[in-house]
């Protein structure tokens, strides 16, 4: 969810993408990347638009690219009908399928040559022998389990090194077809998975296997392409949807990338680069590369806006990887392939991404070091030099990179061994100032006890406690104890008073501000930088407010005794476990790993938990309820709080609504008239 | 996200099949590494359209030699005149070759084109204009109710063409001056009756326009650093090439709230920054070359290839009188399409030179604009020395709690420092942009500019560091602007004082997080007058002026309105008065009008836009400068191939630039400049004294003097020759070159001195 967040607010940053940029103006899109914290950021540009790949013949329509071990092009062009198979020079090698063919959308050549066609229209695959003779057509099977109405109208096609066929049909959504060699159905392989939600959790909670079948369950969207990677792993992608967009499939089907690796829904071709580095095409032009693991390398490329130039596309239908790393993509609407190379920014990183998977750490250091010269907010390079110094155990090294590269796990492991070393260095001394500490304490007591030298520090603060602030404010730690006790002395002014609640709510303010700024690095969700003061004290005291006037009106009309007063004071009174305990919480977060983590969670928990508690109390009691009525009330309270809510929004619009109609009278008035 | 590091781990965790595979553990010899290698030995990118490709054997030319319904009408010792009375097209005989140019089709062809299009092509003026009910038409000369009236001159003639059924009257003079043709239409002969409006005028398009790929041949446009779109029969582009002089008039556009969808990631194409276009018949045999000397501020140029539209190439400037725009009539900005009510006051000028042999090429079209220049006033020379750009950032605006602060990235009292070690390191000429150095920091508080930012040193700190780097005699230039005006920032008014569009919106912009506003030209002028003293108690002396070099647009603010045409007035007071009062400008990508003013030319096009029809990128404005004016290459920093575009320097002709800050650029990530990815001074400081060597090995050589000639000997290889005689081979390719017997190392360069054109 945080994720999808930061993409949102990334599009919405690069929406106000400047007209002027630092960076030269050699390729007509920027090149991006992620940076540490998860934003989008420019980087030198990581492939250069060649041009048109020039051929002989006219291309019309190309739907698919393949791209085999000799580097020969074969194009499936649903325009002429055909595949036509050109050399890397653009020389038309061999034409297959010419009469045969009705609308091919997926071409795939296996290791022996043999080419296989997916048509849509002709309902088959067809299989050619590398002079062009047809060997085989792969009808729609005829084992039961294929199901009788489920469709068969064949788009892409991947053939894995047994020579088990992979069929991406229209409408598949029971997943990929997977035939053997001689054309028998083996099974629906890798079923697309939707989103889980409240909702399918819930339905998964009640219902029982056969209940399931029955009921109308969200059927995943078919996958949208495939590619076979050279140990035979299928990649696929979705178009569609934003759950598990890229897929790589382990023998089991199942899914071995983040399920949130990407939100792009319009993705239309996928490919697989020599080091295994994945490369998707979406329908607005813009190409993503992704590393094996999923991890976002670049985003470049984009929409033709008219003019002409390479590097921009009408409308990509299909992304092939050569065997030197260049990209070329098809263009249906322009009718052309355009051909990309990748640059030595690209090669650095690249060799540092082949050595890291390789377990060459330290080796790929220099690389890493050489991105981040050149783009200091590469946020994978800052992780891979985290890793390396880990694995040289250099863990100040280590725990600074993944900082800057926002990666928790490495950093909670990194500190740990930080913080274990530190034990072991100073745990001696660390005993003995405790110990030297409680001596000191022990010696004080016992001469106080002898000679009262505490008494002017005692006599001096029982003067403070007189002081009526003070002695309000203090007032708070009753609460913690004597809940019920201390709301029956709230109506009395000397115990409490406006005064003291509002300095409460101001230093909740600003403990709110310090657990944003304060709260360790494993524990908070919230770079400083996002932090807007008004926005903070908005989300903070809005609700507040809100709950404040809702419970008054509510309780005025339920026979609440309570006063404004009374509950302005109550609530910030009954926060008194939190006001009290998220300091500590905070300091202590600190020293946390992740390891460690449920004692900075469950002590959250129970503080919340209490102030509820203590909350519910108050109502209850300032209001003179029964348990059942202080469980009416607080509903009634929320919904109060919904309805004023909703009402603000609603004026909010007309009052836009109107103040639009005016200016557009006066517009038109002062243009026509 | 903890999911993706997890499955990396699981990953990582057996990497041993790889590990038992690979031969030694101390030098790992990756996959990658192996392909880069095949790759850079096969790249295609010296062929693609961003290199110059060699020249083709020559064909046989075959041109319409028939003179007929042609009369002679001026001839002089290099030029002979033929008009025809129908159509005014012209023909002229370069006597000097023999050569026949044609405006029009020849006549003994048939070609596939339908009327409108060959009425077109063989009228001298073809008009776009709207009746009462703002409908377009178009007409020309030979329009069925259009009447002429040819009177003959001296050197040529004046015709009155009539559009009767556009109710328009104008007046065009052909005449020949010299190797030039010059054609013009006063602004003061034109008429316009009750219900025809002037929309926009073309001149003469089809001059030396050809079909297909009769010829060998190409159009060069003034993309980028100069781009040709060499003769094909089909062309791979589906629509023409067409740009506005100076980019587009900001005053017309519709707000950037509707282009955003193709700007969200793209860059807009570079701007053209001189009016002019050419073309060639058989390089170093014939070609035209045109420089439009009026109305320039009003011109389009467009270049259809063959395949576009029609099977011709050509190309000519569309002059725009009157320019649509949107009048929104709501927040939600709808609104309807209109045209402007009050025409364009213009003369046009076109000056069409005729090149033969050598000169018959690119390099012959800018030597001829750059004479052109020279004899007009508009550039003179400079010092021209080798020497590196160091741009520092200084401070940049940081978002914080309460109010904005400023973030440090290099302190005033650095710069000594840094200079001081890149002397020892043997870099001896250089000089410095100090950016952000204004109150607030870079996106800060322009336009107003004093006082200075107190967190990057104080007023003493400055003038040390002036005075100290004076007298190492490396110039301290103060980046500045006059054009663009931060939301919330001092010195202006956010509605009488900003720049505002025919529609009544205000130009307004945003980078990243800030916005910002053009303002009114006339208050630009107005608050250099006033900062002028500013300067000068602060010793400044030098500045960079970024923005205000490259834009013009209309201003239609209700007091201070300016046209493009006053505008272009305006700033160049405004330069030369800083120039003058201040001291000397660097400026940023500065427009043609601007060049005498110039003392550094910085952030010099290396690239054109990569328009799929454009077939080659040539060097043609640094053709224009070199040893005239200084100019610098965009910032180092970005470069993505690292040993090919220092090449590129060298075989242009430019300088080294680096951006530079003393802290981390890490810092920079949410701050306006977060564009600025790399620059800690550190990090960079090796690549700087490699680049200034190279730059000193190469261009040392040929300080002030100006390029003669430029030959591609193979993809990849070229020689550029000087006028001292020195000639620079630059070898992108990665195996070595063999020339008359001296080897060019792979990706590096030779200088040469060939000693026999001494100038």
């Amino acid at each position: 969810m945080r994720k999808t967040f930061i993409i949102l607010f990334c599009l919405w940053v690069s929406g106000l993408f400047p007209i002027h940029s630092s960076a030269s103006v050699s390729v007509p899109y920027k090149t991006e990347t992620l940076s540490a914290d998860g934003n989008v950021i420019e980087t030198q540009t990581a492939y250069v638009p060649i041009g048109i790949f020039e051929n002989e013949i006219e291309i019309s329509t190309p739907e698919h690219i393949f791209i085999d071990d000799h580097n020969d092009i074969y194009i499936a062009d649903s325009g002429t009908k055909s595949v036509t198979k050109f050399d890397e020079n653009g020389k038309v090698k061999r034409i297959f399928g010419e009469g045969i063919l009705k609308q091919p959308l997926g071409v795939f050549v296996d290791q022996a040559n043999d080419v296989y066609v997916a048509d849509y229209t002709a309902e088959k695959v067809f299989r050619f022998s590398k002079e062009g003779k047809l060997i085989k057509e792969y009808e729609r099977p005829k084992s039961p389990l294929f199901g009788e109405k489920s469709p068969y109208k064949p788009q892409k096609i991947s053939v894995d090194p047994r020579g088990n066929l992979y069929i991406i049909g229209e409408g598949s959504t029971n997943g990929i077809i997977q035939l053997n060699k001689a054309g028998e159905f083996l099974g629906f392989y890798g079923v697309n998975t939707s989103r889980p939600t409240i909702m399918t959790f819930l339905q998964d909670m009640i219902t029982t296997q056969r209940q399931k079948a029955s009921l109308f369950m969200k059927v995943p969207t078919a996958p949208t392409n495939i590619s076979i990677d050279e140990q035979g792993l299928v990649h696929t992608i979705t178009s569609g949807t934003d759950w598990e967009v890229i897929r790589k499939l382990n023998i089991a089907g199942s899914n071995m990338l983040p399920t949130d690796i990407s939100s792009t829904k319009n993705l239309v071709d996928i490919a697989i680069g020599p080091i295994g580095n994945i490369y998707t095409v979406g329908l607005d032009g813009k190409i993503y590369e992704y590393d094996r693991f999923g991890n976002l390398l670049f985003v470049f490329g984009g929409k033709d806006d008219g003019l002409n130039r390479n590097g921009l596309f009408m409308q990509p239908t299909s992304i092939e990887v050569d065997n030197m790393g260049r990209l070329f993509v098809a263009d249906r609407e322009k009718g052309t392939i355009q051909i990309f190379e990748p640059t030595d920014f690209t090669a650095i990183l690249h060799e540092g991404l082949s050595l890291y998977a390789e377990g060459f750490y330290i080796e790929s250091q220099k690389n890493w070091k050489e991105i981040l010269n050149l783009n200091s907010s590469f946020g994978l390079a800052h992780t891979a030099m985290g890793q390396a110094y880990f694995k040289q155990q250099l863990y100040d090294d280590a725990l600074k990179e993944f900082k800057s590269a926002n990666n928790k796990a490495g950093y909670s492991d990194a500190f740990w061994e930080i913080r274990q070393k530190w034990m072991q260095d100073h745990l001696s001394s660390v005993f003995s100032i405790l110990l030297s500490l409680f001596i000191l304490w022990s010696i004080v007591r016992y001469t106080d006890k002898k000679k009262k030298i505490l008494q002017p520090l005692r006599d001096w603060f029982g003067k403070m406690k007189n002081l009526k602030l003070l002695s309000q404010l203090l007032f708070l730690l009753r609460f913690l104890k004597h809940p019920i006790d201390s709301f029956y002395y709230l109506p009395k002014t000397e115990r409490v008073s406006v005064l003291s609640a509002t300095l409460l709510y101001i230093i909740l303010f600003v403990e709110y501000l310090f657990v944003l700024y304060c709260t360790g690095f494993l524990f908070s969700y919230k770079s400083v930088e996002d932090i807007n003061i008004f926005l903070e004290a908005a989300t903070l005291f809005i609700p507040i407010i809100l709950f404040i006037v809702a419970n008054y009106l509510v309780s005025t009309i339920t026979d609440g005794s309570g006063r404004f007063r009374d509950i302005y004071i109550g609530t910030i009174y009954s926060l008194a476990p939190i006001l009290l305990f998220i300091v500590p919480i905070t300091i202590v977060s600190n020293i946390l790993t992740i390891n460690e983590s449920f004692i900075f969670t469950f002590s959250m928990q129970i503080i919340t938990v209490w102030s509820i508690f203590i909350l519910f109390i108050m109502i209850q009691e300032i209001h003179d309820y029964k348990f059942v009525e202080t469980i009416r009330n607080i509903l009634v309270t929320f919904f109060a709080m919904l309805i004023m809510l909703l009402v603000f929004f609603v004026i909010y619009v007309l009052l836009d609504q109107v103040y639009e109609f005016i200016l557009t009278i006066i517009q038109e008035v002062i243009l026509r008239v | 996200m903890y999911k993706k590091w997890a499955i990396l781990l699981i990953v990582l965790l057996f990497p041993i099949q790889v590990i038992a595979t690979s031969s030694s553990k101390n030098e790992p010899e990756t996959e990658v590494s192996e392909v880069q290698e095949e790759l850079s030995k096969q790249t295609l990118r010296f062929s693609s359209n961003q290199f110059t490709q060699p020249e083709k054997e020559s064909k046989s030319v075959e041109v319409d030699t028939s003179m007929t319904n042609f009369e002679q009408v001026a001839e002089n010792d290099k030029l002979k005149l033929y008009v025809n009375r129908d159509s005014l097209a012209l023909k002229i005989i370069d006597k000097r070759t023999g050569y026949i140019w044609n405006s029009g089709l020849a006549e003994n062809r048939e070609y596939k084109l339908n009327d409108r299009w060959r009425n077109m092509a063989n009228s001298a003026v073809t008009i776009t204009y709207i009746d009462d009910k703002n409908k377009e038409y178009v007409e020309n000369v030979l329009s069925e109710e259009t009447t002429t009236e040819l009177n003959l001159e001296e050197n040529g003639f004046t015709a009155v063409i009539n559009f009767k059924k556009a109710d328009i009257v104008l007046q065009l003079e052909v005449e020949l001056d010299g190797e030039d043709l010059v054609v013009r239409i006063p602004e003061s002969k034109i008429g316009e009756g009750e219900n025809g409006k002037l929309v926009s005028l073309r001149l003469y398009p089809f001059l030396g326009a050809v079909h297909g790929n009769e010829i060998n041949g190409y159009m060069f446009i003034p993309d980028g650093s100069g781009a040709l779109i060499r003769f094909d029969e089909n062309s791979r582009a589906n629509s023409p090439y067409q740009a506005s002089v100076y980019g587009n008039d900001e005053g017309f556009t519709r707000s950037v709230d509707d282009k955003k969808d193709t700007q969200e990631q793209t860059s807009p194409p570079q701007k053209i920054t001189m009016p002019v276009y050419g073309i060639v018949h058989e390089a170093k045999k014939n070609g035209l070359f045109t420089v439009i000397e009026n109305g320039s501020e009003y011109g389009e140029l467009i270049a259809y290839p063959s395949g576009v539209s029609t099977n011709f190439n050509w190309v000519t400037s569309d002059y725009h009188y009157r320019y649509q725009y949107f009048q929104p009539t709501s927040r939600s900005m709808s609104g309807y399409n209109t045209y402007q009510k009050n025409r364009n006051q213009f003369d046009i000028k076109e000056r069409t030179t005729f090149l033969v042999k050598e000169d018959a090429d690119y390099v012959g079209m800018a030597k001829s604009y750059q004479q052109y220049l020279v004899e007009s006033g508009k550039l003179s020379r400079k010092k021209d020395e080798v020497d590196v750009r160091l741009e520092f950032l200084g401070g940049e605006v940081k978002e914080g709690i309460l109010w904005d602060s400023v973030l440090k990235m290099t302190s005033i009292n650095d710069l000594p420092k840094y200079v001081r070690q890149l002397q020892q390191q043997n870099v001896e000429n250089m000089h410095i942009v100090y950016r952000g150095w204004t109150k607030g920091g870079l996106t800060g508080t322009f336009p107003e500019k004093f006082p200075i930012e107190k967190e990057l040193g104080s007023k003493a700190d400055y003038k040390d560091t002036i005075l100290q780097l004076k007298k190492k005699d490396i110039p301290l230039y103060f980046y500045t602007d006059y054009t663009k005006a931060y939301e919330g920032a001092g010195g202006f008014s956010g509605s009488t004082d900003v720049a505002r569009k025919k529609n009544g919106e205000t130009m307004n912009f945003s980078t990243f997080d800030r916005n910002y506003f053009y303002l009114s030209p006339k208050d630009s002028l107005e608050l250099a007058k006033k900062e002028i003293d500013d300067y000068k108690e602060n010793s400044i002396s030098k500045l960079a002026m970024d923005t205000s070099a490259n834009v013009l647009f209309s201003d239609f603010n209700s007091d201070k309105s300016a046209t493009r045409r006053e505008m272009v007035d305006l700033y160049t007071d405004m330069h030369e008065l800083l120039d003058k009062e201040v001291g000397s400008l660097s400026l940023y990508q500065p427009n043609d009008y601007l060049w005498s003013v110039t003392e550094r030319y910085l952030d010099i096009p290396m690239y054109s836009s990569n328009y799929s029809f454009v077939t080659d990128t040539v060097p043609f404005i640094q053709i224009v400068l070199k040893g005239y004016i200084p100019y610098y290459a965009p910032f180092s920093n970005f470069h993505f191939n690292r040993d090919e575009e220092v090449l590129r320097m060298v075989e242009y002709g430019a300088n080294p630039s680096f951006y530079l800050t003393t802290q981390s650029s890490q810092l920079l990530m949410n701050t306006p400049s977060r564009d600025l990815y790399t620059s800690e001074f550190d990090k960079w400081e090796d690549e700087i004294v490699r680049q200034y060597e190279m730059i000193q090995e190469s261009l040392g050589e040929v300080e002030g003097a100006s390029i003669e000639s430029r030959y591609i000997h193979e993809t990849g290889v070229v020689e550029v020759t000087y006028s001292n005689g020195k000639s620079i081979i630059v070898n992108y390719t990665n195996e070595p070159y063999m020339i008359d017997g001296i080897e060019v190392k792979a990706k590096w360069f030779k200088v040469l001195n060939k000693g026999d054109k001494t100038s």
